[in-house]
Formats: structure tokens, C-alpha cells, sequence
């Protein structure tokens, strides 16, 4: 939430895979807080594809390529979120 | 998305904050506990959790409209009512939560109306002072209920036991538990609890569903009184006075308008009442007549037959309160009917049993009871008539009874009692045009004899004096815990 105040129209999170994650399955607690948030935000009015997470391990680099990508092109065909008018960033 | 046009920033540093919320996040974190402990479907948790959610939401969105200025009075809050489209009712409700979370304070300024009683003073409100505390986060944590069962004011009325979404509270002989093992200090206890606190105002507001500031003494909001008593022979021979509230059980479960009821019947242990579901109008037969000791009728709520099908709850003053406030505070449980009784004050099982010994009679030998011009009176099976002063016995009566001050069940839809009304006939208070339909009906179906309540004697006058006596033994209790600096309720 604190990067959509701050301005982000978006938020991917890229984590490893299921199961091989190397702080005790810090990946699928994140998951389960994201598919909450998306919940929320159509709960709320808020497009759910601006918070989106992605499994990519460190060497799998087109994976990692085409989910930025997927991500960028999301978040470009939805309008800019209404950003913090006194203080800009 | 066209929706996402009309947020702004502010929407969101709100949404951002109330996700902050420490009851939020306990729902949140302890989503799988609850799903564990099977209360909650994952379709209900959602519901619930999003009620909670746009509550709290609201909340601080009146909390950051408010810091905009130094003081604020009730021509703001009626201006934030005009910018959310939403009820003054629903303003002062959050004020009052806001009030007790000692995030601002709010001073009532007040007009005496009548001088004429010494005792009890009654005051028309007419606007707030709300000054903010200086607090920088606004996060409160709501402790569970431990701490009212502990100040011995706790009601016993089972609310809390109702709504817990992990089940870890339970109420034995009148007295709660909250195991805090299992517990995920969700606060929902400690928000309904209507011994906690009470948005008193905005709940006079909602039985008359009206948007103006407006004081009522004595008896709470209502629309008209009746003197009435059952037409049904199978009521007559079981019920207390009038039999009024069995023969409205009886007649709604007759007519399918219910299919379940809230109340309370005898246990296997002699005269130990528990919560009961009635499911047909025999239930309403044997479960007839006033049960002195109090029982937790509302820890039934989380019965997962009641989400599926309509459905009335008998239940005294606590109760009431505390189904009403459920309801303010966005939790509402999909009733049709809340039907009160009066109550003076109720015995825990254990002076009930002493009660008896007084008399010297074995309690599995009691087969009526009754509290009748300054004395309880006991009847035998063999057809014997026992009687205690009240002022004798007064003093075992549950201390948490004290602190209340509502004798006619002013948030019921329909309030019966038998104060006022002569032997053999109940006191009948409407409160809400729902319960002023349900008595419409009961007197076209012939279920009921009804007189007005001008034309009997005692009357009102009574009514009333009853009404005083139990609202200044209230002030006097609450009183005296405000000196020796205990808790209390604030209403």
C-alpha cells in the first residue's frame, strides 16, 4: 500500500517458485497477502491487476523478462492512479 | 475502469491506514484459525471481514475529516453526513467508537429539561464539543472481553460467545471465560459487548429510524402501550402473567414467518435455565414462564441453522442491547424479531438455590416463580405459596445488574413485561413499526385480548416509578465506580 501512496500505479512481486523459497516459504505467505489485497481492491473499486506477483527463479531470466513485461503492459492500459497533490514525488 | 477515476490519493493513504488497523490485521492473520475453528464459512469470513473493513474505513475517514479543524461541534458532523451520504446515526456511532478509543474527546453540551425529580435529572442534547487527542498513531488495540468479566459487570448476556469467531469464549453459570490460547484478539467481543460501551444516542435514533437528536426518559423510545393477554388455552395454563410473549412465539412460528427462535428453557439441573433454539410451537409450550436466573441466550448466534432461515430472539434488556448495537456497528445478525421482556434484576443459580433455602424448599419441588408487589414468591408442586421480600434478597442478586439501567427493553422491537398492568395480564411496549405490525397481526388472528394501556390500573404511573428506581440505582452504582476509579459500562 505504501508504494501506491507514493505513486506507483502498480506492484509486481517477483518471488522464487513454490518450494524453493530460502526463508521458509516466505514466497506463499506473500501470495496469500496478494490474493488478499487483489480481494480488496475489488472489493474497493480498484482494478485487481495492479498488484500482481510473479514465481521466477534467479536464473530463469525470460521468465523474468516477460512477466516485467506482462506487468508494464497491464498497468499501461489502466489510467494513472491519483497521486498525492501536496507533496509530489 | 471508470470507478478508479473517482479515487483519490486521500482514498487511499485511508485505505492504507485502516489495513493498518490492529483489528484488520487480526482478521487477517487469524483468517485461518477462524476457517479451522469451522464458525465461518470462507463466503462469511468475507462478509464479515468486509463489513469490519468499510466500518473501520469510515472511521477514519471521519477521523482525518475531524483533525482538518481545532474543534469540531454537530453542524461538522452533519456537514461529513451531506459529503458520504450516510445517516447522522451512523456519525454519532462512530463517534462514540472513536470516543472510546480516547482518540478525541467529546463533551455533550446539555439543557436540563425537568427539574422536578431530585434523583434523576433528565437533559435534552443539544450539540458537541469534539476536540482530538494528541495521539500520532491511531491504532487501538481492543482487548478481549477478559476485562469485563473481570470488573464483575459483564451481563451475561452470551454476545460475545455468539460472535467469536474461534469459539474460545464461554460462559458458565453467567460467567465468561475467554481461552486465551485460542483467542486472535480480534476485538469483536470487546466492540459488541454491550457492557463496554453503548452509542446510546444513535440507538434511540435507530428504533425510531430518525436523523434528529431527541431524548427520551424513563422508558426509551415507543411507539404506543398495550395491556394484553393470550387467547390460546395451552399458553394460558403454563405462562407467567400474560402469556403475551409465548403466544407471539407461537403465532409466528404457526404462521412459518419463523422457523427458529432464541430463547431459553429448563436444563436437566432443577430451575437452571439454558439457551435454547425452539424449532415449532410445542417448544414455545414447554419453554414458557419467567426463568429468574440469567442465561446466555445469544451464544446460540453462531448456530449455523440460523444463517439459512428467519428467525426471532426473546431475550431481557442486555440482550437487546446488545443485538442493537451488533447491528450499529455494521455485524448484523439477519433477525426478523427482537422480542424483549422487562427485568428488574436477574440471580445467578447459585442464590437462586439460596433462595430456596430460605424458604427451606428443595428447588426440584419449585414449579413457579415470581416477583409480585415487593416480594418473590415460590410455588410448590404440592400446591404451596413461599414468599421472600425483595429487600431481603436483593443483595444476591448478579452485581452486574446494577450497572444497568434499562428495566423495559427499550432496543426490542416489541418490549412485554407485567409491571403496570393488573394479575393475569402483560405490559406490551411497541417499539418499532416491525413490532407494531406483529401485534397488528396477533390481535386480527385472535391470538391475543388487548386493551389500551390508559385504561388499566396501575398504568404508567407505575410503569414509570419502576422505570426511575432502576435508572437511579444505576446512576448511584455508576457513580460510586467512577470514585473508587473501577471500570464501567459508559452509556
Amino acid at each position: 500500500m505504501d508504494s501506491f501512496l507514493k505513486g506507483a500505479d502498480g506492484v509486481a512481486i517477483i518471488s522464487c517458485h513454490e518450494g524453493e523459497c530460502d526463508y521458509g516459504g516466505a514466497n506463499m505467505n506473500t501470495n496469500k497477502h496478494v490474493l488478499f489485497l487483489k480481494r480488496l481492491f475489488n472489493h474497493l473499486g480498484i482494478n485487481e491487476d495492479r498488484i500482481q506477483q510473479y514465481f521466477c527463479a534467479a536464473a530463469e531470466v525470460e521468465n523474468f523478462v516477460s512477466s516485467v513485461k506482462d506487468m508494464t503492459n497491464k498497468i499501461r492500459s489502466l489510467p494513472p492512479l491519483p497521486k498525492n497533490q501536496l507533496n509530489p514525488k | 475502469m471508470n470507478s478508479e477515476k473517482l479515487l483519490s490519493w486521500e482514498f487511499l493513504k485511508n485505505v492504507a491506514e485502516t489495513l493498518d488497523s490492529f483489528r484488520v490485521r487480526a482478521l487477517i492473520d487469524g483468517k485461518n484459525d477462524i476457517l479451522k475453528a469451522g464458525i465461518y464459512t470462507e463466503d462469511q469470513f468475507q462478509v464479515l471481514f468486509f463489513n469490519m473493513f468499510d466500518f473501520e474505513q469510515l472511521k477514519y475517514e471521519l477521523l482525518t475529516f475531524l483533525k482538518n479543524k481545532p474543534e469540531n461541534t454537530l453542524k461538522d458532523l452533519i456537514e461529513f453526513t451531506k459529503l458520504k451520504k450516510i445517516d447522522l446515526r451512523t456519525v454519532l456511532t462512530l463517534l462514540t467508537l472513536l470516543k472510546n478509543e480516547k482518540l478525541l474527546n467529546v463533551e455533550e453540551l446539555k439543557e436540563q429539561k425537568n427539574t422536578d425529580n431530585q434523583d434523576l435529572s433528565i437533559y435534552k442534547l443539544k450539540d458537541f464539543i469534539i476536540t482530538l487527542n494528541e495521539i500520532i498513531t491511531g491504532k487501538t488495540i481492543y482487548e478481549p472481553v477478559q476485562i469485563i468479566f473481570d470488573a464483575k459487570v459483564c451481563s451475561g448476556c452470551g454476545l460475545c460467545t455468539g460472535i467469536c469467531p474461534v469459539n474460545c469464549i464461554t460462559m458458565v453459570n453467567g460467567i465468561g471465560n475467554v481461552d486465551d490460547k485460542a483467542c486472535i484478539k480480534c476485538g469483536l467481543c470487546y466492540l459488541l459487548c454491550p457492557r463496554t460501551f453503548l452509542p446510546t444516542i444513535s440507538m434511540h435514533m435507530a428504533q425510531m429510524n430518525s436523523n434528529h437528536l431527541e431524548t427520551h426518559d424513563l422508558m426509551g423510545p415507543y411507539l404506543d402501550i398495550f395491556s394484553a393477554r393470550t387467547k390460546i388455552t395451552e399458553i394460558k395454563h403454563v405462562c407467567q402473567d400474560g402469556g403475551v410473549t409465548s403466544s407471539c412465539l407461537y403465532y409466528l412460528f404457526k404462521s412459518h414467518q419463523i422457523n427458529l427462535a432464541l430463547g431459553a428453557t429448563m436444563s436437566e439441573d432443577p430451575w437452571r435455565p439454558k439457551a435454547f433454539l425452539l424449532s415449532s410451537k410445542e417448544d414455545v409450550i414447554s419453554s414458557a414462564g419467567t426463568k429468574y436466573v440469567n442465561n446466555p441466550n445469544l451464544s446460540l448466534l453462531n448456530d449455523k441453522r440460523l444463517s439459512q432461515t428467519n428467525f426471532a430472539i426473546v431475550g431481557v434488556p442486555c440482550q437487546m442491547q446488545a443485538l442493537l448495537k451488533s447491528k450499529l456497528y455494521n455485524l448484523h445478525f439477519k433477525y426478523k424479531y427482537r422480542i424483549g421482556i422487562f427485568c428488574m434484576e436477574s440471580f445467578s443459580y447459585d442464590s437462586f438455590l439460596k433462595i430456596c433455602s430460605l424458604v427451606d424448599v428443595n428447588a426440584a419441588n419449585v414449579s413457579k416463580t415470581n416477583i409480585n408487589k415487593g416480594k418473590f414468591f415460590i410455588y410448590t408442586n404440592d400446591g404451596s405459596e413461599f414468599s421472600v421480600p425483595i429487600k431481603e434478597i436483593t443483595h444476591l442478586a448478579r452485581p452486574d445488574c446494577e450497572v444497568c439501567y434499562d428495566l423495559t427493553s427499550e432496543f426490542a422491537d416489541i418490549s412485554i413485561g407485567s409491571i403496570g398492568s393488573p394479575s393475569g395480564w402483560n405490559t406490551v411496549i411497541i417499539r418499532t413499526l416491525e413490532g407494531k405490525k406483529l401485534y397488528e397481526e396477533l390481535i386480527a388472528h385472535d391470538v391475543i385480548e388487548s386493551v389500551h394501556f390508559k385504561d388499566v390500573k396501575p398504568g404508567l404511573s407505575m410503569l414509570q416509578k419502576i422505570a426511575r428506581s432502576k435508572k437511579v440505582k444505576c446512576q448511584k452504582s455508576l457513580d460510586e465506580k467512577r470514585k473508587e476509579n473501577l471500570r464501567f459500562p459508559s452509556y
